[in-house]
C-alpha cells in the first residue's frame, strides 16, 4: 500500500510562504481507483508528485510497503521507480520531441527492467496493441501524433514496467469530449486488468464520479472529504463536494 | 529544417562563403601557384601578373598562395578550438543545470569571473605564460572562451530541465548521465549549433588578432592576421597588401556569422 500521512508542502520564496498541501493523508490501495478532485491550483498535482516521490514533503511521510518514497530514495531505487508510475498532465510536453513512439515506450523498460531486445520489442508491441496504437506509429515523433495518441503513448510508457501504483494527472485535460471518454474508459479497463492501485487527478467532478471507487475532494491544499464512492453523488457530505457536484456539466 | 534553411538567402550566402573558405583551406596545396614561404627579393611588391595573380609581398612571396594557406592556418586552429569548446561547454553547462544548486552556483560564479574579463586579455595572459605556438594559441582561446559556451549551454539546459519530458525521463529511471546524453543535449543542440557557428567567426578573428599583435604563431606562418600586421607599414604605398587579408577575414567571419544568424532565424520560426 502507498500511504501519504499528514503531508504538508510549503514553498518559500524569500519571506513569503505558500502552503500548497496542508496535512493531507491519502492511501492508494491495490485494486482501488481513487479520484482526487478539486479546483485548479488546490494542490492536487503537488500531492500526487509527493506521493510519487518526485518532490519531498515539507513534513509528513510517504511510505510504500513501509519503505520511504521521499526523494532521493526514489531516484536511487529501481524497484520504487518501476512500481510507481505517473502519467503527466501535458502529454505533448511529457514526451521527448526527439524520441520515436517506440523509443519513448521502451525507455522505462531499458532503464528499469533490463530485458533482452526481443523481450523489449515484444512488450512494446503488446503495449501499443493494448493501447490501440497502430504499429505504423512506432517510428513517429510526438509532433506527428494527435492529442489522444500522445496520451495513449504516455499511458503505454507508464504501463511499461507493470507498475503496482499508477497516477494519472489530469488525464483528460485538453482533449475533446469523445477522446476524453475513450481515455477514461481505457483507464478503467487498464485498472481492472492490472489491478494496480490507481490515483486519478482531475478538476472535473463528472469524470471523477464516472471513474471513482474512492473519492477524495481537495480544497485549498486540504483533503476535506475522502470516502468510498458507490455511485450515488448524494453520499458526498462536505459543502464543497456538494458544490462541485452541483456545478458539474454532464457530458452530452 | 534543412528545407527552410536552404530557402533562406542569408543561409545560402553564409554557406557559400564558408564553402569558399573551406575549399581554399583544403585545396591550398593544389590551388596555390607558389610555395607560400618561398622568398624572391627580385619580385618585391610585384604587381599582379599571370604568374603572381595577386602580386608579391615585401619579401617577394606570392600573395595569393599565402592567402590560400592562411585559410588553412585560421581554420586549422579554429576548428580544434571549437571542438574543445563544444565538448567542454556541453559537459559543464549540462552538469551545472542537472546536478543541483551548489554545482550550478559554483559553475555560474566561475563563468561570471571569466566573462568579466575581456577575452583577448585572458588569451594574452595565457600566451604570456605558455609562450607562442599553435598549442598555446588553441589553449589560450579555449581558456578565453569556455565560460561563454558553458554559460550559454547552462542557460538553455536549465530551461529544458523545467520541461515535463525531463521529469518523465527521471520517472522512467534515467540517471544524470543518460539524461544529459539522451535528452538534454539533443534538445539544446540546435541552439548550440547556432552559437557554435558564430563562435567560429569569433575564433577566426581572435586567431587573426593574435597574429596581428605578434602573438601565437611564428612570424613566417602564412596567416591572415599576421599578413595584415606586416602590411601595416605599407598602408600608403601598397594598400592592397592590407585589403587582401582583411577581405579574407571578413569573408570567413561573415560566412559563419550569416549562417549562424540564419540558422537561429529558422529555428525560432520553427519554435
Amino acid at each position: 500500500m502507498l500511504i501519504a500521512e499528514h503531508v504538508t508542502k510549503t514553498y518559500r520564496n524569500g519571506k513569503s510562504e505558500t502552503t500548497a498541501v496542508k496535512d493531507a493523508s491519502l492511501s492508494l490501495i491495490p485494486g482501488e481507483l481513487t479520484v482526487l478532485v478539486g479546483q485548479s491550483g488546490c494542490g492536487k498535482t503537488t500531492l500526487s508528485r509527493i506521493l510519487a516521490g518526485i518532490i519531498p514533503p515539507t513534513s509528513g511521510s510517504v511510505l510504500l510497503d513501509g519503505q520511504s518514497v521521499v526523494p532521493p530514495a526514489r531516484r536511487k531505487n529501481r524497484r520504487l521507480n518501476a512500481e510507481i508510475q505517473v502519467v503527466l498532465q501535458d502529454a505533448g510536453s511529457a514526451l521527448d520531441p526527439h524520441f520515436s513512439v517506440y523509443r519513448s515506450i521502451a525507455e522505462p523498460i531499458r532503464n528499469l527492467l533490463r530485458l533482452s531486445k526481443a523481450e523489449e520489442k515484444a512488450r512494446v508491441t503488446s503495449l501499443m496493441e493494448r493501447l490501440r496504437l497502430p504499429s505504423a506509429l512506432a517510428d513517429r515523433r510526438p509532433g506527428e501524433l494527435s492529442g489522444g495518441q500522445l496520451k495513449r503513448v504516455c499511458i503505454a510508457r507508464a504501463l511499461a514496467t507493470a507498475p503496482r501504483y499508477l497516477i494519472f494527472d489530469e488525464a483528460t485535460s485538453g482533449l475533446d469530449v469523445l477522446v476524453k471518454e475513450s481515455i477514461l474508459d481505457l483507464i478503467r479497463e487498464l485498472h481492472r486488468e492490472t489491478g494496480a492501485a490507481t490515483l486519478m487527478i482531475t478538476h472535473d467532478m463528472d469524470a471523477a464520479l464516472y471513474m471513482a471507487d474512492r473519492i477524495a475532494v481537495m480544497l485549498r491544499g486540504e483533503i476535506v472529504e475522502n470516502r468510498p464512492y458507490t455511485g450515488d453523488p448524494g453520499c458526498l457530505e462536505h459543502p464543497w463536494s456538494r458544490r462541485l457536484v452541483e456545478q458539474m456539466e454532464p457530458y452530452a | 529544417m534543412a528545407k527552410r534553411l536552404f530557402r533562406n538567402p542569408q543561409a545560402i550566402l553564409g554557406l557559400a562563403l564558408i564553402l569558399i573558405v573551406l575549399l581554399a583551406a583544403l585545396l591550398s596545396p593544389l590551388l596555390a601557384p607558389h610555395d607560400p614561404n618561398a622568398t624572391d627579393l627580385t619580385k618585391r611588391y610585384l604587381a599582379p601578373c599571370p604568374e603572381y595573380p595577386l602580386g608579391a609581398d615585401e619579401l617577394g612571396r606570392c600573395e595569393l598562395s599565402r592567402l590560400l594557406y592562411g585559410a588553412r592556418a585560421s581554420l586549422g586552429i579554429s576548428f580544434p578550438v571549437l571542438l574543445i569548446l563544444a565538448v567542454l561547454g556541453l559537459f559543464l553547462g549540462a552538469l551545472g543545470a542537472c546536478c543541483g544548486r551548489v554545482p550550478d552556483q559554483i559553475l555560474t560564479f566561475v563563468c561570471d569571473t571569466f566573462i568579466s574579463f575581456p577575452q583577448l586579455v585572458i588569451a594574452i595572459a595565457v600566451i604570456g605564460i605558455l609562450g607562442t605556438g599553435v598549442r598555446s594559441v588553441i589553449l589560450a582561446i579555449v581558456v578565453a572562451m569556455w565560460a561563454w559556451f558553458a554559460r550559454m549551454v547552462r542557460s538553455y539546459a536549465a530551461l529544458e530541465m523545467g520541461k515535463d519530458y525531463i521529469l518523465a525521463a527521471r520517472l522512467s529511471g534515467c540517471g544524470t548521465g543518460k539524461l544529459i546524453l539522451l535528452h538534454l543535449i539533443p534538445n539544446i543542440l540546435p541552439q548550440f549549433l547556432v552559437y557554435l557557428s558564430t563562435g567560429v567567426a569569433s575564433s577566426i578573428l581572435m586567431v587573426s588578432g593574435f597574429a596581428f599583435l605578434g602573438l601565437g604563431l611564428p612570424p613566417e606562418t602564412a596567416e591572415w592576421g599576421g599578413m595584415l600586421s606586416s602590411a601595416r607599414g605599407m598602408i600608403y604605398t601598397h594598400p592592397e597588401m592590407l585589403v587582401y587579408p582583411g577581405v579574407c577575414i571578413l569573408i570567413a567571419a561573415a560566412g559563419f556569422n550569416l549562417f549562424g544568424e540564419a540558422l537561429r532565424d529558422v529555428l525560432e520560426g520553427e519554435g
